[in-house]
């Protein structure tokens, strides 16, 4: 089953000048698969994740996500399918920092309003526990360490149990001993709780790890490399 | 819906929270517009309904009397009839006789008319001249039904020397205005000689003094006996010149005013027509009280738009997160202004508590004056309907503060930010 299909996905920046950062990007994600992607910085990675995500609308060429045409709808429906279907993990872990570690985990699920707050509760210090951060549910975010936060927005990425999960290098600014955590979970999400991923990264390790590896440069999908 | 309104209640007081001092300072804004307002407004709307009622208790709802015409008919083009011209040169003005022609059986047909009309005092006026050594002071001379007057106008509480008891038993005995009898330096028991416009002289008694707050009475009139003007001007007793009437819903007058014109022959007039400067001025002061308060809501309002602006700024990063994560740009657009909302209903809450702190304070202030019977303290309006206009405006503010922000935090692209 195909989770995601996105067709000759064309962006052009115009500030400072008009240059064409993504040069027709087609490719398909199937259910349960864990898909990374490579490439030099620079190359456009970040920009067709946040395509990807239907967070930028700026584009040309289709997209569609779980059966869904996304390209072209108005950002109400978009607002609703991103809570429904996506999670995005960014790549500088960004929380909410007035609000506490619980609060940003349950917020997108309280947006949803598909279930009881009492619920959606429960699974967010469920997942909290997995993540190993638990005993801070009910800190400010901004009293807890990089490392800390970043495993407290996978959890928030997870909430809505959505069927894609897009990471923009989820791993970047964390130490070895926070990468293996992060990395145990993203394995787990796909094989064992049966969600799709797609994750930017930088690191060879992390990208051995996926079942599908694919190499961008000036904007395109140069190579493509299947693992399992 | 409601699961929203959760959320929003959620973001909107954690973000109020975090900048407490800001929220506190710009709902105190609003609090000090809306308490301002009310003390404001309550202390203005006192003060003219307590004008408005010794103007109107001194005053009748309609009254009659002969105007001076100026007969548009000369005598002499009468006599000759249509066919012939007449050319009069300088027509003066005629008032055949200043008496209602059949004021007697005009008194009794009003003192009928029990549903609409409450009372009817006929009186005759005499212009005068105190003579006081060897100056004359001009006044009027009124001559009432004291009974049927105090009836309507509550005369007996306005005397502040003497009773309505003594002007009845005194012979000539009048009831004299404050202001003249301090200008004429006289008491109750005092003789003062008077010369009507005849020449006619008499040495009258004052029997009481008598203080309206109204300085045409005050300073100008005093009151005795219909007889005794009658006979002073050596008329009968069919001699009336005014007839004051009250009515019981004084809305009615312009109506009835237009109908006793049609009915008898004389001119009756309703007080809206000989207060109308008065009204007037009762407007313009409104006016004054309304401009002043809208301008101290709108500085409020601002003081809002403000804080949510810088708001909305410092919090870039988490209304992309919010734009993220699931919330629409409408979600966004009702957490602001759920923020702008909040600032209005608390600042406006306890505005109204301490306007009517302060409206209470102003009601206790003593405030005596001779020349205004019956106030003790500033007279304050404690009506609620002030309270609800404040809260309209504070909500009013608050939302059109809020408004452009919301729509501005709305727009916010997430993609720009959360790049970083
Ligand atoms: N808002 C923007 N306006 C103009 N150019 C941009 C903007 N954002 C990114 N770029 C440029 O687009 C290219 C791709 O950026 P990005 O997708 O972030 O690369 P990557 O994530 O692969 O490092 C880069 O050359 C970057 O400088
Ligand atoms: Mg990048």
């Amino acid at each position: 089953m195909t989770i995601l299909r996105a067709t000759d996905i064309v962006k052009y920046f115009t500030d400072p000048v008009r240059f064409q950062v993504l040069r027709g990007i087609s490719l398909t994600v199937e259910h349960r698969e864990f898909v990374s992607i490579i490439g030099k910085s620079g190359c456009g990675k970040s920009t067709l994740l946040y395509v990807l995500s239907t967070l930028d609308t700026d584009y040309e060429g289709t997209l569609a996500i779980a059966d869904t045409v996304v390209t072209g709808r108005d950002q109400d429906f978009l607002a609703h399918f991103r809570g429904q279907h996506i999670g995005f993990i960014f790549q500088f872990h960004f929380l909410l920092q007035e609000f506490t570690i619980l609060d940003n985990v349950m917020l997108p699920a309280l947006k949803l309003g598909r279930e009881s707050p009492a619920t959606i509760e429960h699974r967010a210090m469920d997942l909290l526990q997995r993540m190993g951060i638990a005993d801070y549910a009910r800190r400010p975010a901004k009293q807890l360490s990089g490392g800390q936060q970043q495993r407290a927005a996978i959890a928030r990425a997870l909430i809505n149990q959505p069927t894609l999960i897009i990471g923009d290098e989820p791993t970047g600014n964390l130490d070895s001993e926070n990468t293996a955590i992060v990395l145990d979970l993203l394995d787990s999400i796909c094989h064992e709780m049966g969600q799709t991923v797609i994750i930017v990264t930088h690191d060879a390790e992390v990208a051995a790890r996926s079942d599908r590896i694919l190499t961008m440069a000036d904007g395109k999908i140069i190579s493509e490399q299947t693992l399992r | 819906m409601t699961s929203s309104l959760i959320v929003y209640t959620r973001i909107v007081v954690t973000h109020l929270r975090s900048r407490r001092r800001q929220t506190i300072l710009s709902a105190l804004g609003i609090t000090l517009g809306i308490a301002f307002y009310i003390a404001m407004v309550s202390f203005m709307t006192g003060v003219n309904q307590f004008l408005e009622d010794i103007m109107l208790s001194a005053t009748p709802h309609i009254r009659l009397y002969n105007d001076v015409v100026l007969d548009s008919v000369s005598i002499a083009q009468r006599w000759f009839g249509t066919s012939a011209f007449v050319f009069l040169h300088h027509p003066k003005a005629a008032q055949r006789t200043r008496a209602i022609r059949n004021a007697p059986e005009i008194v009794g047909i009003l003192r009928r008319q029990q549903q609409e009309v409450f009372g009817v005092s006929p009186r005759v006026t005499a212009q005068i001249y105190y003579t006081q050594g060897i100056t004359e002071i001009p006044g009027t001379l009124v001559g009432v039904d004291l009974i049927e007057e105090n009836k309507l106008f509550a005369v007996s509480s306005k005397i502040t020397e003497g009773s309505l008891r003594n002007v009845l038993t005194t012979d000539d005995g009048i009831m004299i205005g404050g202001g003249l009898a301090d200008k004429l330096n006289v008491h109750v028991g005092d003789r003062i000689p008077i010369t009507l416009s005849s020449g006619v002289q008499r040495l009258m008694t004052i029997a009481a003094v008598m203080r309206f707050g109204i300085a045409q009475i005050d300073n100008v009139q005093a009151y005795t006996t219909l007889k005794t003007v009658q006979r002073l001007l050596g008329k009968d007793q069919r001699y009336i010149t005014d007839i004051y009437i009250k009515l019981h819903n004084r809305n009615d007058a312009p109506r009835l005013a237009g109908l006793y014109t049609q009915l008898f022959d004389c001119t009756a007039e309703d007080w809206q027509t000989f207060n109308a400067t008065i009204l007037v001025s009762f407007t313009i002061r409104n006016i004054l009280t309304y401009a002043v308060s809208i301008s101290m809501l709108t500085v409020a309002g601002f003081g809002i738009y403000n804080i949510l602006t810088m708001m909305i700024l410092e919090k870039l990063k988490d209304i992309a997160i919010l734009k993220a994560t699931g919330f629409s740009p409408r979600d966004i657009r009702m957490i602001v202004l759920g923020q702008s909302l909040v600032l209005g209903i608390a600042g406006g809450a306890v505005g109204m508590l301490l306007g009517l702190l302060m409206s209470f304070g102003i009601s206790r202030v003593p405030f005596r004056n001779e020349f205004l019977p019956g106030m003790e303290y500033l007279p304050v309006d404690f009506s609620p309907v002030h309270y609800v206009v404040a809260v309209t405006f504070a909500l009013l503010a608050a939302t059109i503060a809020g408004i452009f922000p919301a729509r501005r935090a709305a727009r916010i692209d997430p993609v720009a930010i959360l790049r970083g």
